[in-house]
């Protein structure tokens, strides 16, 4: 990164605000403050804001609100910080609207690791802005359920994915019939530093394919392309209350 | 249950249903063989009444008419009636009408009342008396040869002027009006009896089923409770013992729920108000400068958070909203491993099943990762083995650790109870992992236990009833 990374913390907690300023400026980037939705628009307009941390639980308009209007308007990525006593499906639904998520109280290095990771991210491949606020994709005889990060098949059936498999597919449904190469969906998919994604694309390509019932020798969904890398050759549809 | 042939018939007992059908339809036939067998004892008992007074009548008659004549006369007239189809003569005294074969028929109290109280009226039954001319062609004395021989009634009388006479009558046959019916002795056919037992079976199957549907309702209604505590209420309808019972069962059904949501509001309101502290506190210990102290408070902080999380996931395992579905459960399976692989765990997964179970994804997911990092935590790997058998999937999860006392195999799965020698303290393990997984393996109608392989390490099974038996998988 050439330029500083500029961060916007939004807590309504003064403690958690300062201390996290702090920590990440401690870390070589600048970070900003606000209390609430307008404070945050207050800065957004002041100043180039490169990611946002965003509270889920904010008095007045809630971080899910704050983040389904920011979509509209902007491609900042943005980083949740949840609380573990929220609904399950409340939690993972945000990952739609949201670039990544953390449960608070977290690992000051974690939430570091994962600014760093979504920026690389957002920086690879355009964000897909249609779906904000989806909570279902649909491709070929599949759903991906994007609240359970499970697919379903025609009849209804779960077919539970592992973390890495959700990530991988979820990037190739945010851009069908695009190629991707091999660099390009490491650096999607990678999702945390604890976490790395230590298998190969290949591999995790054929796991994928093999869930998906698609044949390795004449893929239907996930096909290669020789010496370029994968594209998922299928039309992707949203579900979710935008898009019935 | 339905397979096991030999409990047939304890099964059939144990309904309440067949009791009560049982029961109704032995009730019924024992009430009606009884009232059928005392309406004809009554029966017989008024024709004997009927045949009494006949016979008295005609022996009025033959007593008015020897009263009247002479003594010297009497003997010459008795004579003659033998032509008439009975013996008379005149005795001196009643020699064997009294003492041992003294009759004490209604007969004598008929007689005497017809006759007037200051008569000598003695009766005396005999069996052996000539065969009466001619028989009667019909009567029912005429069906087997032991009921031919006439029975006749030895009637000992005094006239008016004390002289004893002595009458040897035949019991006059049956009145022609009871002679007139069906012969074959049984007066239902058997076709009545039938169409009799099949109505009454009808009648108590009807009523079994009636008595017992409310009752097999409250039991769905229980069993559904337990898997979903959000059940729709019981329809408080019917008779007013079933309306009260349902009423019972759904307000118990409210309080429960409230009960639950009451802890899991608890446990989700502390872990919630503990997270700004914690997180206030993490951030807080970056600026511990020294390395040593900084890592022990983390450490620390680690551990508390990790109960927190714990305690949440408990609550959840205990009041899960989460969707039943169809779930594949070797994608389940592979992707649990497959997670766990990639955390960096010693994880295998052995066969396959491509059988499908009714779950709540997240939930089951949330079992199989707290067995495996379990078996990664105190036995350092995980060895998973999946196989089918008897319309149950059976996950073995084996690692190499010391297992576990035979005697504390059971205790492990109670909340928050760690082993003595157990290093989960310094593992940081907070005693629920289990009871979490138990918890989730019961709401999946499935059973999870523990034993120490004969090869050394800790063994669990988890097993789950199959929804659907083998099917491709579709996709």
């Amino acid at each position: 990164m050439d330029t500083i990374t500029h961060i916007l913390v939004v807590d309504d907690d003064r403690e958690i605000r300062t201390l996290l300023a702090e920590y990440l400026d401690g870390n070589g980037l600048r970070t900003f403050t606000a209390t609430n939705g307008t404070e945050m628009r207050r800065v957004l307009d002041e100043t180039r804001i490169d990611l946002i941390v965003l509270d889920l639980t904010l008095p007045g308009e809630d971080g899910l609100t704050l983040c389904r209007n920011l979509r509209a308007t902007s491609n900042v990525p943005v980083i949740m910080l949840t609380a573990r006593g929220e609904p399950l499906d409340r939690i993972l639904g945000l990952e739609m609207g949201a670039d990544d998520y953390l449960a608070k109280p977290f690992e000051p290095r974690e939430l570091y690791a994962r600014i760093r990771s979504v920026l690389r991210r957002t920086q690879a491949l355009p964000p897909n802005m249609a779906q904000a606020d989806a909570t279902a994709m649909r491709f070929a005889n599949w759903t991906l359920d994007l609240t359970a990060r499970h697919l379903l098949n025609q009849d209804g059936v779960v077919v539970a994915l592992s973390g890495a498999e959700f990530r991988l597919l979820k990037v190739f449904l945010d851009h069908p019939n695009r190629v991707l190469n091999r660099d390009q969906l490491l650096e999607l998919t990678q999702g945390r530093e604890a976490d790395p994604f230590d298998r190969s694309v290949d591999i995790q390509i054929s796991r994928l394919r093999q869930k998906l019932g698609d044949d390795a020798r004449t893929p239907a969904i996930i096909k290669t392309v020789r010496n370029e890398g994968y594209v998922l050759a299928t039309t992707v549809s949203l579900e979710g209350p935008g898009h019935a | 249950m339905r397979r096991l042939r030999l409990g047939r018939f304890t099964a059939f007992a144990g309904s309440i249903g067949n009791r009560i059908f049982v029961l109704l339809l032995a009730g019924i036939v024992v009430a009606s063989v009884a009232t059928t067998w005392l309406a004809s004892n009554e029966r017989k008992n008024s024709l004997r009444e009927l045949r009494f007074q006949h016979l008295a009548e005609r022996v009025e008659q033959i007593v008015d008419a020897v009263d009247d004549l002479p003594p010297a006369q009497r003997p010459l007239v008795l004579d003659a009636a033998a032509k008439l189809g009975f013996e008379a003569d005149m005795v001196d005294d009643m020699n064997d009408a009294v003492g041992p074969n003294a009759s004490t028929s209604p007969l004598v109290d008929i007689l005497q009342s017809r006759l007037g109280q200051d008569r000598k009226i003695a009766v005396q039954r005999e069996t052996e008396c000539a065969p009466r001319l001619p028989p009667p062609p019909s009567s029912p004395d005429a069906r087997g040869p032991e009921h031919r021989r006439d029975t006749c009634r030895v009637v000992y009388v005094s006239l008016h002027d004390q002289a004893l006479m002595r009458l040897k009558l035949h019991l006059p046959g049956e009145p022609p009006m009871a002679r007139g019916r069906a012969g074959g002795g049984n007066p239902y056919g058997w076709q009545y009896i039938a169409l009799f037992l099949a109505l009454i079976g009808l009648l108590a199957y009807l009523v079994a089923r009636m008595a017992t549907r409310p009752i097999r309702q409250l039991a769905h209604a229980a069993a559904d409770l337990g898997r979903d505590i959000d059940h729709a209420p019981l329809p408080e309808t019917g008779p007013t013992e079933i309306r009260q019972a349902a009423h019972a069962f759904n307000a118990m059904q409210g309080r429960i729920r409230r009960q639950i949501q009451h802890r899991t509001h608890m446990l989700a309101a502390i872990t919630h108000d503990l997270q700004t502290p914690l997180t206030r506190l993490r951030l807080r210990l970056e600026k511990v400068s020294e390395p040593e102290l900084r890592q022990k408070l983390v450490d620390d902080l680690a551990v508390m958070q990790g109960m927190v999380r714990e305690g949440l996931d408990l609550a959840r395992s205990m009041d899960s909203s989460e969707k039943v579905q169809a779930l594949d459960i070797d994608s389940l399976l592979d992707s649990v491993c497959a997670d766990a692989a990639d955390a960096g765990q010693d994880v295998s997964l052995d066969g396959t099943t491509r059988a499908f179970v009714m779950a709540q994804p997240g939930a089951l997911r949330r079992c199989l990762t707290n067995l495996i990092d379990n078996a990664c935590k105190y036995g350092q790997c995980a060895r998973v083995q999946v196989s089918l058998a008897s319309q149950r999937v059976a996950i073995r999860i084996r690692d190499q650790g010391p297992g576990i006392p035979e005697a504390e195999l059971e205790a492990v799965f109670e909340p928050f109870y760690r082993l003595e020698t157990s290093r989960s303290r310094d593992t940081g393990g907070t005693g629920l992992g289990l009871t979490i997984a138990l918890n989730i393996a019961e709401n999946h109608h499935g059973s999870l236990s523990l034993r120490n392989h004969p090869d050394g390490g800790l063994e669990v099974l988890l097993a789950l009833p199959v929804m659907t038996p083998v099917k491709g998988r579709a996709g």
